[in-house]
């Protein structure tokens, strides 16, 4: 009973910073000029947000490893950009980016989501892969948005855009998280046979989290798409976005909807400060304290106040043994 | 049509090399439910390795090989005691998922220090037998290709007979059946999988070796190639040594015939699709039944 007052206290702290967060994310910009340098940064990161919050999804919740998140990214900024210059609105040419990543993960979703293991992982890094070389040989050169884009363009906007997108994601990924979708995926995670067993069909809920995944994923592919012009396309199809996104989740904590926050948080202000300092080695860094966090924090930062917490009991229990 | 059979001969080579980056990553994969998708990457060393030995003290690459495959054994040792020990205990089916994070974390690493080392330049290793042609009915083949063929039999025989006739072989085997029962029949685990780790990452610094002497190498190379090795091995239904060699030269055939009808830039792209293809359609691999 203590437990459960615990984590519903817990639940609700958390939830109050969350909003008073996105509060001042929404608020601060309105009233204060942060400049560019730092508008910039934060687009970069709400993007990284919205990006591990839907690998999270798939390879938190349900355990299934994606390897080609850059291809739902890739697919969302370019479908997203053909369209809006096709002359869409710009809000359609998101959702449209976003459902051309989910195209994608049709395809490759039901042949590997019955299988268990690794087959998954390897087959949406061979579909990344060739839609990386598919763009690489199509798009040549780069995209430039139509001219009304430069009319309506401000770094403000594009900043409210990625917000937006971020929130809807956490938003999205909560309600999945707490819903009977959230706890059939944690079952089949830990344990895909008692899951089967208990009259679930492992591949389809895979597949419902994998078309809410690769959906968000191609919207932050779209948001980026409009933060970063002109659009060279084969980049947003490269291997780095998936390995991002994994980094930022990893080091947040997999299975948590605070860790991939976290994580981007560490991973953006690292990219930051050690591109700065040491610009040849800055992913050198990276992967050591990448590796460093799986060695010594295996649930990652968001497990850090658990781990603390159990610790300082640990040293309360043996001093009240030590007692006579 | 006159092509074809030069067209086979290099699909043969480069299905052989195939099989030899595959077989260090098959290893992994079936004794210990490792996916270490950093193989490429430590393949990608082990070819640097070879590179320098043979640039700072014209050390043949023929001849370093020993040296390489030594160090790079120590590595993979290396690797198992300060990262790999500690998925051991952990279930099979969390191993997967686990390590190949962890690997991540090496690519990141491995990749990017060659970048800062050795820059982004290709480094070609040119030795006085480099561009020589070999002439056979009217088919030129390269003569590195005949090395790696050569070198490639030589450590599949090696590790063939280590793992069929020493004890410490038949471990391996066994453990990679089923680890609990090898365990409670005395087979020391933590050893075997420190074994295994070290005879895989020989064989990728065998494998770099043998991309330096045919291959231009820059640090990017490595996670291309891992990626063509774990497709091998699907493909090869996670099997025996001989599926893993026949899938390779299924996928090296596909990838030199669609280069030579649809141009060099198609090349993965049509390999790769055909092995989506067979995802959908026999996702069990093709040799099982």
């Amino acid at each position: 009973m203590n437990d459960l007052k615990r984590a519903v206290s817990s639940i609700r702290i958390t939830g109050a910073v969350a909003i008073v967060v996105a509060l001042t994310l929404i608020v601060v910009p309105l009233v204060v000029d942060l400049g560019n340098y730092i508008l910039t940064l934060m687009v970069s990161l709400l993007i990284y947000v919205t990006l591990s919050e839907s690998w999270n999804l798939m390879g938190g919740y349900a355990g299934q490893v994606n390897l080609g998140l850059a291809a739902y990214f890739g697919s969302g900024a370019l479908c997203y950009m053909l369209i809006y210059k096709a002359g869409a609105p710009v809000y359609v040419a998101f959702v449209v980016g976003g459902l051309a990543a989910t195209v994608v993960a049709c395809i490759i979703g039901p042949p590997t989501l019955r299988l268990r293991g690794a087959y998954f992982g390897i087959g949406t890094m061979a579909v990344a892969e060739v839609l990386r070389l598919v763009m690489t040989t199509t798009f040549t050169q780069t995209i430039y948005p139509p001219a009304s884009y430069w009319a309506t363009f401000s770094l403000t906007k594009s900043y409210y855009i990625a917000l937006a997108v971020a929130i809807a994601t956490i938003v999205v990924a909560y309600q999945v998280v707490h819903s009977r979708l959230g706890l059939v995926l944690q079952a089949i995670r830990d344990d895909e046979d008692a899951a089967n067993a208990s009259g679930i069909n492992p591949a389809r809920y895979k597949m419902i989290v994998f078309i809410i995944s690769s959906f968000l994923a191609g919207v932050a592919g779209g948001a980026y798409g409009y933060f970063r012009v002109p659009v060279n396309v084969p980049q947003h199809f490269e291997m780095t976005w998936t390995i991002g996104a994994i980094v930022a989740t990893t080091i947040g904590g997999w299975g948590t909807l605070t860790g991939p926050v976290l994580g981007s948080i560490v991973f953006v202000i690292l990219r930051e400060i050690l591109g700065r300092t040491v610009p040849t080695a800055y992913l050198v860094v990276t992967g050591i304290v990448f590796v460093l966090v799986i060695v010594f924090l295996p649930d990652g930062l968001a497990s850090f106040g658990v781990v603390i917490r159990g610790f300082l009991a640990s040293l309360t229990r043996k001093s009240k043994l030590s007692l006579p | 049509m006159a092509q074809l059979p030069q067209i086979l001969a290099y699909g043969i080579i480069l299905g052989i090399f195939y099989g030899l980056v595959t077989i260090g990553l098959a290893l992994l994969f079936g004794v210990m439910k490792y996916l270490n998708i950093a193989h490429g990457s430590f393949m990608m060393i082990g070819g640097y390795a070879s590179y320098w030995l043979f640039i700072l003290w014209h050390v043949d690459p023929i001849v370093s090989i020993p040296l390489v495959m030594v160090l790079m054994f120590l590595v993979g040792c290396l690797l198992y005691k300060v990262l790999f020990s500690r998925l051991s205990k952990v279930s099979e089916d969390r191993r997967i998922n686990s390590s190949l994070i962890m690997a991540f974390g090496l690519i990141l690493i491995l990749d990017n220090t060659a970048i800062a080392l050795w820059t982004t330049n290709i480094k070609i290793l040119s030795t006085s037998y480099s561009g020589k042609m070999f002439e056979l009915f009217g088919v030129r083949i390269p003569l590195t290709g005949l090395i790696v063929i050569g070198l490639t039999s030589m450590a599949i025989a090696a590790l063939h007979l280590f793992l069929s006739r020493t004890y410490l072989g038949k471990s391996i085997r066994a453990t990679a059946q089923d680890w609990e029962a090898a365990s409670l029949l005395g087979v020391n685990i933590d050893r075997t999988y420190l074994i295994c780790c070290g005879i895989s990452l020989a064989l990728a610094g065998l494998a770099g070796s043998c991309f330096a002497l045919m291959y231009p190498l820059s640090p990017d190379i490595g996670l291309r190639w891992v990626l063509f090795a774990m497709v091998v091995l699907v493909l090869a239904g996670m099997g025996n040594i001989k599926e893993v060699f026949l899938a390779g030269l299924i996928m090296s055939t596909l990838e030199q015939l669609s280069a030579w009808r649809l141009g060099g830039e198609y090349r993965g792209i049509a390999s790769l699709a055909v092995f989506i293809l067979i995802l959908v359609l026999r996702p069990q691999g093709l040799f099982k039944r």
